[in-house]
């Protein structure tokens, strides 16, 4: 009889000493909620004051232990606070389930010796029938005001704290011990293993859905929703963002699009959201600069049509003659990369080759423009290049290399006109660029294939990176700054060291992240299948021989879910994290824009936008740093005792799982 | 995983625009320098873990940006922060100079008890030095703080100033924790470690 009794007996020491606390059996010693608040107390005395506490307030005692555990010590709660009040007997199951998870946090940092001083002692306390003491069965009268809604700000957590409903008096004659089982959504009953408490309703984990996309909700990452009562994922943006497209698109992207190689109708998706991508940068960089603005205004039109002509190139082969080489090339490259899979860490050092060659496009161009210089720089990218692909690449080899020669060749037309180009005073340049249609006026040729440059580069930007690829586009706007070129350099370099450091840190793909909580689901739809099997058997051998063995399974099942729902948590915030990374990243790209420009030349409108983007880039800022509290808030929560690594799904699963920086 | 630190502190380094704290901090951080200056927005964090004395220190150190127009953002995330750096550039006497001002801030802003930390960056510069390691010293000195000579460029003295602070600061909070009296109406039950945390915190 060592589980249960073992449990029983555990709760009793814990109680010790405590008012109107006497554990004698698993089910009606609990029912006023004290013992469960003693427990808390013996472990956290700040977390409860217990001497406040009487036994008589059944609903508020119950709600207060309830809550607690699951704010400050992330044990979900799976009894409810109602139940207790209206059962007389509250249920065995649920009770031993329930007080099994405070065992799992508190065993170990017992004051008393834990678990070691409880197999000792096996002997005393024989179970009472449940009902001896005799339990008032006063109608509470729960008064919810007099404890108040704790306020949350951890994301966790974002569903509010709605002031719970005044539980039924009139259940009290319910002879049944499973009273609420029902779930709010499907309606059919809840077994105890797959119980989610929200706001005091219940629900199957695996029916609590986004009311947007209709994904299970995840803990830690959904939030009420607009109608009471729905909650949806905190992925989801609140109602258009006008301020950037660009970066709307690449968040609502849904998470399981695989723009994977192979496919050419996917091949096509990906050119058609770029310039989709291109189309809201550029609408942006023209609203930005209203048409009476100095030089701004000579640039747009050029630009326009420079985004037209990129755009045919992409879809059909486009008869605009003067950039045909690079153009070729650089399409047959594209074509072929995507039919190339690519293992993860080639794509890192292909995405910093990229870089690279970006890079030292504006370098030179920042140092004069120098032939020279550049060649220099060429054949150093070559010499990468080869370097690179020699040992990276294994079976597209060839491809790759053509697709840096095809770079390398705009980026060498490109340096050859800018060489030109630094004869000529800002004032030709800006008149040159009236001609369009397929003219070779140097700067428009130079930014054309400043375009393939960058395009090009982005698009090595391997599968489901679009992301980085919107970041790169953000140039486009900066480049074109009439006070020249300098102001877009030092944004690249920024952009540049941006990049960087999102590869140098922990970053994981959003795709994987989605990936691994899949397989997280997996395990949990399959641990909930076997608690459910395994709660029938329980209730059928109740006090059976054969129960107590199970019963140890069944705590095991319990542990283990948690474990699996810690760590879904966990890959939520790191997703959010990179998430809020690179909304920073583009929005302080917009702002820095903004901001260069001197002062008593910003109309009304670019200010109060700069002010805006401020406001955000802070938002944003805090945003990210609430993350960062909640993780340590759960580190508290679950202490750093390693009951987390002990257990055995953890260990499974952490060797693909996070990284220690998050 | 769960286990991935054991403290978590919150760091901020001010001075004067230019002097070079986020190359501090993104060497700190990332080991990377680069001498493009791009002047900070407002506010930014970043973060590495470091081990002193066993713990697992989650360091998350804030950037500042130094221009005046930033102030009020900035000085609202004094208060959260355990530990200051205060850095100024030994080639700009200025910036040294308005150490003084930054420490009326801290004062007017962060909380009582905020480890500080005096740093003079560029020293690689040595030919361009207009700030002299004594006059630093002396100002160190007198407010009762450590001083080093760093360079985000070359590398010098990053690791040690942060993790000196770091390690002051876990020091300070383990001697505090010490002291504390048992104040726990509890029977005997002091909560091991969970305590401690909080009181970090």
């Amino acid at each position: 009889m060592a589980a249960i009794k073992n449990l029983q007996v555990w709760c009793k020491q814990q109680c010790e000493g405590y008012r109107d606390v006497s554990i004698t059996n698993m089910t009606t010693s609990f029912r006023d909620g004290l013992a469960f608040c003693a427990i808390l107390h013996r472990h956290r005395p700040e977390l409860i004051n217990f001497s406040s506490l009487s036994k008589e307030n059944v609903y508020d005692n119950n709600e207060l232990a309830f809550r607690v555990a699951e704010e400050q010590l992330g044990i979900p709660a799976l009894l409810d606070a109602e139940d207790m009040v209206a059962l007389k007997v509250p249920d065995r199951l649920s009770i031993l389930t329930y007080v099994s998870q405070y065992y799992n946090y508190f065993h170990g940092r017992s004051p008393i010796g834990g678990m070691s001083g409880i197999k000792r002692s096996t002997s005393e306390s024989s179970e009472e029938p449940p009902g001896k003491k005799a339990v008032t069965p006063t109608p509470v009268k729960p008064s919810p005001a007099h404890l108040p809604p704790v306020v949350k700000t951890n994301p966790a957590h974002l569903v509010q704290d709605l002031p719970k409903e005044n539980p039924p008096a009139t259940v009290l004659g319910d002879s049944s011990n499973l009273r609420s089982s029902s779930c709010a959504i499907c309606g059919s009953h809840v077994h105890l293993v797959q119980r989610h408490l929200v706001d005091g309703k219940l629900y199957h984990r695996n029916c609590f859905r986004c009311k947007q996309c209709s994904n299970t909700l995840l803990s830690g990452a959904y939030k009420a929703g607009t109608t009471p009562g729905t909650y949806i994922c905190t992925s989801h943006q609140q109602p258009t963002r006008p301020w950037n497209s660009g970066l709307h698109s690449t968040e609502n992207k849904p998470a399981r699009t695989s723009t994977t190689s192979g496919d050419p109708q996917k091949v096509l998706m990906k050119p058609s959201q770029f310039n989709k991508d291109i189309n809201s940068t550029f609408n942006l960089s023209n609203s930005a600069r209203p048409s009476g603005s100095s030089a701004g205004s000579n640039f747009s039109p050029g630009f326009q049509n420079l985004h037209a002509g990129n755009k045919s190139d992409l879809h059909e082969d486009a008869t605009s003659p003067p950039w045909t080489t690079s153009r070729i090339k650089t399409q047959q490259g594209l074509g072929i990369w995507h039919s190339t899979k690519w293992e993860q860490k080639h794509q890192v050092n292909l995405q910093l080759l990229g870089l690279v060659l970006v890079l030292s496009h504006h370098n030179s161009q920042l140092r004069g423009f120098l032939v020279l210089r550049s060649t220099g720089t060429l054949g150093m990218i070559l010499f990468w290049v080869c370097k690179g692909r020699d040992l990276n690449c294994n079976r597209s080899t060839g491809w790759v290399s053509c697709r840096f020669f095809s770079l390398a060749i705009s980026l060498l037309i490109g340096r050859a006109n800018a060489t030109e180009d630094k004869a000529e005073t800002p004032g030709d340049w800006r008149t040159r660029l009236k001609p369009v249609a397929n003219s070779l006026a140097h700067s428009v040729e130079n930014y054309q294939l400043h375009i393939f440059s960058v395009f090009g580069a982005s698009l090595m930007w391997p599968q489901g990176e679009m992301v980085h690829s919107s970041h790169l586009l953000l140039l486009f706007p900066s480049s074109i700054q009439a006070d020249g070129w300098h102001v877009g350099i030092r944004q690249h370099s920024f952009l540049a060291c941006y990049f960087v450091t999102q590869l140098q840190e922990d970053y994981i793909p959003e795709e994987e992240i989605q990936e691994k909580v899949r397989e997280i689901e997996k395990q949990l739809d399959e641990l909930e299948l076997k608690g459910v099997d395994m709660e029938k058997h329980l209730r059928d051998c109740e006090g059976d021989e054969s129960e107590d063995a199970l019963m140890a399974d069944w705590f095991k099942l319990i542990h283990e879910k948690q474990l699996l729902l810690r760590l879904e948590s966990e890959l939520m915030y790191k997703s959010k994290q990179q998430k809020l990374e690179e909304k920073q990243g583009t929005i302080e790209s917009e702002l820095r824009h903004l901001m260069s420009k001197p002062e008593n030349q910003k109309t009304p409108m670019e200010k109060k936008r700069e002010k805006e983007l401020l406001d955000l880039y802070v938002d944003t800022v805090n945003n990210r740093n609430d993350i960062v509290e909640c993780l340590d808030e759960d580190r508290i929560r679950y202490g750093t005792q390693g009951w987390w690594e002990e257990g055995k799904v953890g260990s499974r699963l952490l060797p693909h799982s996070l990284p220690n920086r998050i | 995983m769960a286990k991935s630190y054991d403290h978590l502190f919150k760091l901020l380094l001010i001075g004067d625009s230019g002097v070079g704290k986020t190359c501090l901090i993104i060497r700190f951080a990332e080991d990377n320098f680069t001498s493009t200056y791009i002047s900070t927005i407002g506010i930014d964090f970043k973060i590495r873990t470091v081990e002193i004395e066993g713990k697992k220190i989650k360091l998350q150190v804030w950037d500042t940006a130094g221009q005046e127009r930033f102030k009020t953002i900035t000085t609202a995330y004094y208060r959260g922060a355990m530990g200051i750096i205060l850095v100024y550039d030994i080639t700009d006497e200025k910036s040294f100079e308005n150490i003084q001002n930054w420490m009326k801030s801290i004062k007017e802003n962060a909380s009582a008890g905020v480890e500080r930390l005096l740093l003079g960056n560029k020293c690689d510069m040595e030919n361009k030095r207009k700030v002299q390691r004594e006059h630093a010293e002396k100002l160190a000195k007198e407010h009762g703080i450590r001083f080093f000579e760093t360079s985000a460029k070359s590398s010098v003295n990053v690791e040690e100033a942060f993790n000196t602070l770091a390690r002051d600061i876990l020091m300070k909070s383990t001697k505090k924790l010490g002291q504390s009296p048992k104040g726990h109406v509890d029977l005997k039950g002091s909560p091991k470690k969970s305590s401690s945390k909080c009181s970090m915190v």
